[in-house]
């Protein structure tokens, strides 16, 4: 009896794992280092992951702190309270945070390396008629400007609204490749393969 | 003997072919020469960066490149506004109009000021950089200003004078030296038309530079024209002839032509030392045509065909007048000694105007006296007067009273040497300038109002080349702006300790301003550095790899010597506060001038042994009697001790212009000796006394006219628009007056007296 609950708790969770185990069909449409002007802390990248969008935004960053700062000040401008979404827009930076505490956590365990960078992954995610955010503790590496993703641990998927997502990834897009409304909203209509 | 009986006959056969063969030709070919050099010399640049005014040394000039290719152009200017209420809604809107369009301005790399500056608050999310007086302004935030301002001393020192009337605005100019110039031109003019109504001073380093260079052009313009009517006027008031007048003149004005236009063939610029050519070749070309014109008038009354007198007067005068222009030329040529290449240059193209000056003289004086005929009253007229009566009377008082006249002088010479102590070695960049000129009264007003607009910098390194980060790092840097703080003359220090502390305040949230209690607060708040927003602004306090760090001391209005001993006192404290770990390096562009100073009167004052030992070495060759060189001595160091007993006196610092009196003053004084002891080797046929007052009588007009001309001469450098160069020709003219009594009262003492203890 036991087996089979477990068997179907399994089964259950499987289609809400599955983001944490798949990216073999992956197609990066666009990346670009953030912010804009050096020194770089991290890397936005838009991806087609299957039949679905991601925003992935890789942050490899020695002031973490202030980066998740700035993250909640955007988005405490884009989600003001008396808007729809607010309650997600909250529910994420509050989780964000808690990630970073993770991260920083982890990284005092092994500060016999002189590495003074912090590194989290957050993917905000489009697939068919539902809209996620995944938290990561990446591994990545350096290749000139470029970030590579080695290892990802997860951490935590926060399922929100479709519409917050959406706008999110558009504003992200709009905001790291600095591109008009328009033109983001095309890209990010490009990475849904339409 | 044979020899030098040949030598005379050539000599005196070649000015005969020169009078009266060669004269036409030797005249259009100078005439030709000087046309070429004359196209030369008008076109001789002014320097504008003082660029020969830095030493050769290289230490200094590795440390200062090292410490501009990290923290960038340390070159900057101050502004200061003066209002009643500075901080009231339109003061502020004015410092904030002004910095806005000063910042717009061609040349200008970043600019400063209560309006813009930020400091750093505690934010929701950490700190926030807010602008140290926010817009709109308003009566309604007079507090919130206060508050502000209080919070944040070390910017607010910085930015405003303690009774809070004097807002200063500073600008960093474009390192590159046209831009800077035309940065400057432009803020001059901005503030001109702009803002003529404000209450506005301006000062700085880079402004300094530029006003010498304005001030060169100004003194050529002033002094030359005045040297000339001072000379003209002189030479015609004691040869009272137009010839006398014209043929000094002639002859200057073609030495000059040469001098300056092979200068500027050369490729040299006139810096504030070169600036001096023109006046110094001027005064010395003169002197030797004033021996060579006045030979020709004692002429007068001499029986015998003309060319052949005149030719034989230049045969007699020609080893005199070459061996002081040698002697002369030996002394200006020793100033090769110092390693700055202003000094240097300025030593070799006065050695080179004296030499030629000698040649110009010597072929063109005779060819022209060669067309007048010999003077038939010139004697009377050269010969009657007070000076005849005053030569006689020196002539008989140093025959009948020699002990009298040389104790005298050697009482009056200890009485000087004893306020040669008083000498102090100070150049003063400010101070150069006289009290009325707009730099020197807007870096006083500035220097009064804020305390300070000198800046000494010092880049701190780890000797292990680590980077500065860790707390024990900023901990000791602490402790030693405390110490430097302290220090007389020092109105405030400035490093990233500064940043740091207010960076940590708005991380912690704390009140006061403090480092963090551990290394890892500190490291996060050098990494929040590293991502700051105005790395330009960073970069010139700290290198990006943390390992260098700026310093800046900044110090009230004083001498080099001064800030030298202040320099001394910082290193001492750094080596006992920061420990043997830690290098800390003077540098920036204002300890370039003052060590550049100091080290410039220090390698003049050792070129002065030269220029002595070399001049002695020449009179030795030419009289080849060690009686007659150890007499010459006295009647050359006593002008010399007199007029630094003077300078001692008067208080006069020991600068770059005071410093070269002595090494050009030598080889001038010495040449009154050579022709005074010439015609005594001549006159001297047994009796001394009978040939010390001929010798009087013969030289003393000579020598008294070109003393006079000398005196005159240097003095119209007094119209200078640098003290230096006002204390160097004024001194300079008066070692003149002082080297003519010594030659017409102690030197014949000396010989009247030698003689009697050599034949008891």
């Amino acid at each position: 009896m036991r087996k089979i609950l477990v068997f179907l708790t399994i089964c259950l969770l499987l289609p809400e794992l599955s983001f944490a185990t798949q990216g073999n069909t992956e197609v990066l449409i666009r990346y670009t280092p953030v912010p804009a002007d050096p020194p770089y802390q991290g890397e936005v990248r838009l991806l087609r992951r299957d039949s679905a969008q991601v925003v992935q935004t890789l942050l490899k960053s020695k002031v973490m702190n202030h980066v998740i700062a700035a993250i909640q000040k955007k988005e405490l401008k884009n989600w003001p309270q008396d808007r729809e979404g607010q309650v997600d827009s909250r529910s994420y930076t509050d989780e964000l945070v808690k990630a970073y505490h993770v991260v920083r956590v982890r990284a005092k365990d092994r500060q016999k390396t002189r590495e003074r960078h912090l590194q989290l992954m957050i993917e905000f995610v489009l697939e068919g008629e539902r809209g996620y955010v995944a938290l990561y503790a990446p591994t990545l590496t350096q290749e000139g400007d470029r970030l590579v993703l080695q290892k990802k641990d997860f951490l935590k998927k926060l399922p929100l609204s479709r519409n917050y997502v959406q706008r999110n990834m558009q504003l992200i897009i709009q905001d790291s490749f600095q591109l008009e409304a328009g033109k983001a909203s095309e890209l990010l209509q490009q990475a849904a393969g339409d | 003997m044979d020899f030098q009986k040949t030598a005379s006959a050539t000599i005196e056969k070649l000015f005969f072919r020169l009078v009266d063969k060669w004269r036409w030709p030797c005249l259009f070919i100078i005439l030709i020469m000087t046309l070429v050099m004359l196209f030369f010399a008008l076109r001789v640049e002014v320097e504008s960066d003082n660029a020969s005014m830095v030493s050769a040394d290289q230490e200094l000039q590795v440390n200062y490149d090292l410490f501009r290719k990290t923290f960038g152009n340390d070159e900057m200017l101050l502004l200061a506004i003066t209002r009643p209420h500075l901080l009231r809604p339109e003061g502020l809107q004015i410092v904030d109009r002004i910095t806005e369009e000063i910042s717009a301005l061609k040349g200008v790399t970043r600019v400063l000021s209560l309006t813009n500056a930020v400091q750093l608050v505690a934010g929701d999310f950490g700190s926030e950089a807010i602008p140290l007086v926010a817009k709109p302004y308003s009566e309604h935030d007079a507090l919130k200003i206060t508050q502000a301002l209080e919070q944040n001393p070390e910017l607010s020192q910085l930015l405003l004078s303690k009774d809070r009337q004097t807002g200063v605005i500073l600008i960093d100019l474009a390192g590159d030296r046209v831009q800077q110039g035309q940065g400057i031109a432009a803020i001059e003019a901005l503030l001109a038309t702009r803002f003529s109504d404000q209450n506005l001073h301006l000062t700085g380093i880079p402004l300094a530079k530029l006003t010498v260079s304005r001030f060169i052009q100004r003194d050529q313009q002033v002094i030359i024209p005045f040297s000339v009517v001072i000379l003209g006027g002189l030479l015609l008031l004691m040869f009272r002839r137009l010839s006398g007048l014209l043929l000094p003149l002639a002859a200057m004005a073609i030495t000059l032509c040469w001098t300056i236009g092979l200068y500027s063939l050369c490729g040299y610029a006139l810096n504030t030392i070169t600036g001096l050519l023109p006046p110094v070749i001027m005064v010395l070309s003169i002197a030797t045509t004033v021996h060579l014109y006045s030979g020709w008038l004692q002429l007068a009354g001499e029986p015998g065909e003309p060319k052949i007198l005149l030719a034989r007067e230049m045969r007699k005068l020609f080893l005199p007048c070459l061996f002081t222009a040698i002697t002369t030329a030996l002394g200006l040529i020793s100033l090769l000694v110092s390693d700055v290449p202003a000094v240097q240059l300025f030593g070799v193209f006065s050695a080179v105007g004296v030499m030629l000056s000698f040649v110009v003289n010597i072929l063109v004086v005779p060819s022209v006296l060669g067309f007048l005929p010999i003077p038939q009253t010139g004697r009377r007229l050269y010969d009657t007067g007070a000076l005849r009566g005053l030569l006689r009377a020196t002539a008989e008082l140093t025959v009948n009273s020699p002990r009298l006249v040389l104790i005298s002088s050697l009482l009056l010479a200890f009485v000087a040497l004893s306020g040669v102590g008083r000498i102090e070695n100070n150049t003063d960049l400010v101070r150069f300038l006289k009290p009325g000129a707009t730099l020197h009264r807007d870096t006083m007003m500035i220097d009064q109002a804020v305390g300070g607009v000198n800046r000494i910098e010092f880049m701190l390194t780890r000797k292990d080349g680590k980077a500065l980060t860790g707390l024990e790092d900023m901990t000791r840097l602490g402790t030693l702006h405390e110490s430097i703080d302290q220090l007389q003359k020092v109105s405030g220090s400035y490093s990233i300790l500064s940043i740091l502390r207010q960076l940590n305040r708005a991380e912690m949230k704390q009140k006061e301003l403090a480092l963090p209690e551990n290394g890892d607060d500190l490291l996060n708040l050098f990494d929040l550095l590293e991502v700051a927003p105005d790395q330009e602004f960073l970069r010139k306090t700290i290198s990006a790899d943390f390992t260098k760090l700026r310093l800046s001391v900044r110090t009230k209005v004083i001498g080099t010597s001064d800030t030298a001993k202040l320099v001394a006192r910082i290193e001492q404290l750094a080596a006992r506060q920061l420990g043997a770990g830690y290098h800390l390096t003077p540098t920036g562009e204002y300890y370039q001038v003052v060590a550049d100073s100091n080290r410039l009167v220090a390698s003049v004052i050792s070129s002065f042994s030269l220029s002595l030992g070399t001049v002695f070495m020449a009179i030795s060759i030419l009289f080849r009697s060690l009686k007659l060189l150890a007499l010459a001595l006295i009647p050359n160091l006593l002008p010399l001790a007199w007029t630094a007993g003077l300078i001692g006196f008067l208080g006069i610092d020991l600068s770059t212009g005071t410093a070269m009196i002595a090494s050009v003053a030598i080889g001038l004084t010495v040449d009154s000796t050579i022709h005074y002891l010439a015609r005594f080797q001549r006159e001297d046929r047994g009796d001394c006394k009978e040939a010390v007052m001929r010798t009087t009588m013969a030289t003393g007009r000579a020598l008294t006219i070109s003393a006079l001309v000398l005196f005159f001469g240097f003095s119209v450098g007094g119209l200078s628009s640098f003290l230096p160069t006002i204390y160097f020709s004024v001194l300079t003219g008066i070692t003149m007056l002082g080297a003519v009594v010594c030659d017409l009262l102690v030197l014949p003492a000396s010989l009247v007296l030698y003689d009697a203890w050599h034949k008891r």
